[in-house]
């Protein structure tokens, strides 16, 4: 999860644990420190799981805060990158459930899904993500998180148990049933049912 | 991806290649690296919008604390007791402002409290109920003698202030008497148990059933013993039959001399022999120790006389140690003592408060200021000259505000200004 190294008053790159002291300490230099270590990973979820079209940015900014705000609820602090791990999904979770409202209410964020502000490499790639996440966006919040840092993210079913605050066996009926539902999903679209075949056929 | 999902699960090969595509598409979305300085810009207004909201919560919860507080404080002092106050009638009459009870020459009053308790006082009897609360009440018995019926009750508190005496009552039958003039306080147990918070006798005195106290602030004695035959009478009563039992002022004597010889009755009353003083004034002639004596005699006579109960001769003696020797200190003081002397006869407070008035216009600072100004205001009121006695309880609570009668003072200006 380490993106980039930072250095504390002794040169050496902070350890996890002591960086939760410091941040406990109000060392003016920790919040940026804790932002240059978590932030990237943090963002990399975010914009995976909610799609193009949103303002990760901010998002991220809101996990930091609340993740400031728990920290004196922090046991372990060896354990900060799970921590701020399972303070993302709490927000993931909200997010997904307020824009699930939205669409209900008519609100539109987003009833349809905005531009893509990725770089995607062509029109049709641009149309299938859009369609991805229009199926995405009819599990449940848990479900589609699951999918996330199981399928996405690459974590075991135990580290998405963690970040996630549930049991390994919850986590893992999660995971499969948002995998299935997505698979249902696919294959009961022609276009993306189509598209996905000639990416497996090409897949050695 | 660096790991996969392994076998053992149920893998969705569409699901893969949709996490594969989409994480492709989606790519690295690290924040930007001026996120960091807007996190860290956002923290701090954070921390001092939660400083905020800590100091304002921490006024709130002050301030409706204090609000709580004021509201239970005056709902405790309202007009009407609360439900677990008690309350107190007086002769089956609303008690006057101020607790005040004077019990004319003929009669006794009875005060009938809410949970049973009964005080009865005897004729001529003063006293006050200082404060009425959940658990009894404390009343101060200023002069006579009161009966005492407390209904026992769990965490039951009564007490009863006679003169510097203190009464702690838990349950329980008593009579308690106080006389000023002698300074004698007596009381009579006559069942359950009392302790007496005496100033001469040191720690307090355990009273049970049948026994019978009497302290003489004067002689400095203290006397227990099984209640005898005296019971029921009251130590008013005492006093009284004392003072019937002076003499008529006597004619003089065969004077001795014309020049007086010094008798030494300081000496003797300080040896506590009060009766020695008088009986030997009584044999020299009274009305020649009144003309002769020296300031010293003079003044020890007044205060044997006061001490034994002969009233008329300690005025004598003081008005004589007024005439002689006017410019003394001791005059000034004898206006004081004169004051108090003239309370408990026919002619009552008017007598009196002459002598309080003359004393505090001639001792601005002297020992018995506190004592002269607040009996001046409680024969005010016992007169109905309200308006007077107010203005002395304000000029009381101004210069004694922890005095004596500081409370009675404040409860006069209380109800001078509840009363329209």
């Amino acid at each position: 999860m380490q993106e980039r190294d930072e250095r504390g008053a002794t040169g050496r790159a902070l350890t996890d644990a002591e960086l939760v002291r410091a941040l406990r300490a109000d060392d003016p230099a920790a919040p940026a420190l804790l932002w240059c270590r978590c932030a990237p990973a943090v963002g990399r979820v975010l914009a995976k799981a909610l799609g193009p079209g949103v303002d990760i940015e901010d998002l991220t900014q809101e996990v930091f805060l609340r993740v400031f705000v728990r920290l004196p609820s922090l046991r372990d602090p060896a354990a900060l990158r799970g921590f701020v791990l399972a303070v993302a999904m709490n927000v993931l979770k909200w997010e997904i459930r307020r824009r699930w409202v939205g669409r209900k209410m008519r609100l539109s964020v987003t009833g349809t899904l905005p531009d893509i502000e990725t770089t995607p490499v062509d029109t049709e790639a641009r149309h299938t993500l859009r369609r991805c996440y229009r199926i995405f966006d009819t599990l449940p919040a848990t479900e589609r998180l699951a999918f996330v840092l199981r399928y996405m993210e690459g974590m075991t079913i135990e580290e998405v148990a963690s970040a996630l605050s549930v049991s390994t066996s919850t986590a893992k009926r999660w995971v499969n049933r948002g995998a299935a539902k997505i698979a249902e999903q696919v294959a009961g679209d022609p276009d993306l049912r189509d598209y996905f075949a000639a990416v497996g056929e090409e897949q050695p | 991806m660096s790991t996969r999902p392994s076998d053992d699960e149920s893998r969705h090969a569409t699901a893969e290649r949709i996490a594969d595509f989409v994480s492709e598409q989606i790519g690295s979305s690290a924040p930007r690296s001026s996120g960091e300085r807007e996190f860290v810009r956002r923290l701090a207004t954070f921390r001092r919008d939660r400083r905020r909201r800590t100091r304002l919560a921490a006024g709130v919860t002050i301030t409706a604390t204090l609000v709580v507080a004021g509201w239970a404080g005056l709902s405790f002092r309202g007009d009407g007791p609360g439900p677990s106050v008690l309350s107190y009638r007086v002769d089956n009459q609303e008690p006057a402002a101020g607790g005040y009870i004077l019990v004319p020459q003929t009669g006794e009053s009875l005060l009938a409290f809410s949970d049973g308790s009964k005080v009865r006082l005897a004729a001529r009897t003063r006293g006050r109920v200082v404060d009425v609360n959940t658990h009894g009440a404390k009343v101060a018995l200023d002069d006579g003698t009161v009966s005492v019926d407390i209904v026992p009750r769990p965490r039951a508190q009564w007490i009863f202030e006679a003169g510097p005496f203190r009464i702690n009552v838990h349950g329980t039958s008593f009579t308690a008497g106080w006389n000023p003039a002698e300074a004698v306080f007596e009381a009579r147990l006559i069942s359950g148990t009392i302790s007496v918070a005496s100033p001469v006798a040191g720690p307090e005195i355990h009273m049970r059933a049948g026994q019978s106290l009497r302290v003489s602030l004067r002689d400095q004695t203290v006397t227990m013993g099984t209640a005898s035959a005296r019971d029921g009478q009251s130590p008013t009563d005492d006093a009284v039959a004392a003072a019937s039992r002076e003499p008529p002022t006597a004619p003089a004597a065969p004077a001795e001399s014309t020049r007086w010889s010094h008798r030494g009755w300081m000496a003797t009353l300080a040896d506590n022999k009060a009766a020695q003083v008088v009986a030997d004034a009584d044999r020299r002639g009274v009305a020649v120790v009144l003309e002769r004596a020296d300031s010293d005699d003079l003044w020890a006579l007044a205060n044997a006389a006061r001490y034994a109960g002969r009233y008329v001769l300690a005025r004598q003696a003081l008005s004589a140690h007024r005439k002689r020797f006017a410019s003394s200190e001791r005059s000034r003081e004898a206006a004081f003592l004169l004051g108090r002397l003239h309370e408990g006869d026919r002619r009552g407070p008017a007598d009196a408060l002459g002598w309080y008035e003359r004393y505090l216009a001639e001792a601005h600072d002297g020992a018995d200021v506190s004592d002269a100004l607040g009996r001046k205001m409680t024969l005010l009121e016992r007169l109905n000259r309200r308006s007077e006695a107010l203005e002395v309880a304000r000029d009381y609570l101004r210069r004694f505000p922890r005095g004596t009668y500081a409370n009675a003072a404040r409860a006069l200006v209380r109800s001078s200004t509840a009363t329209p």
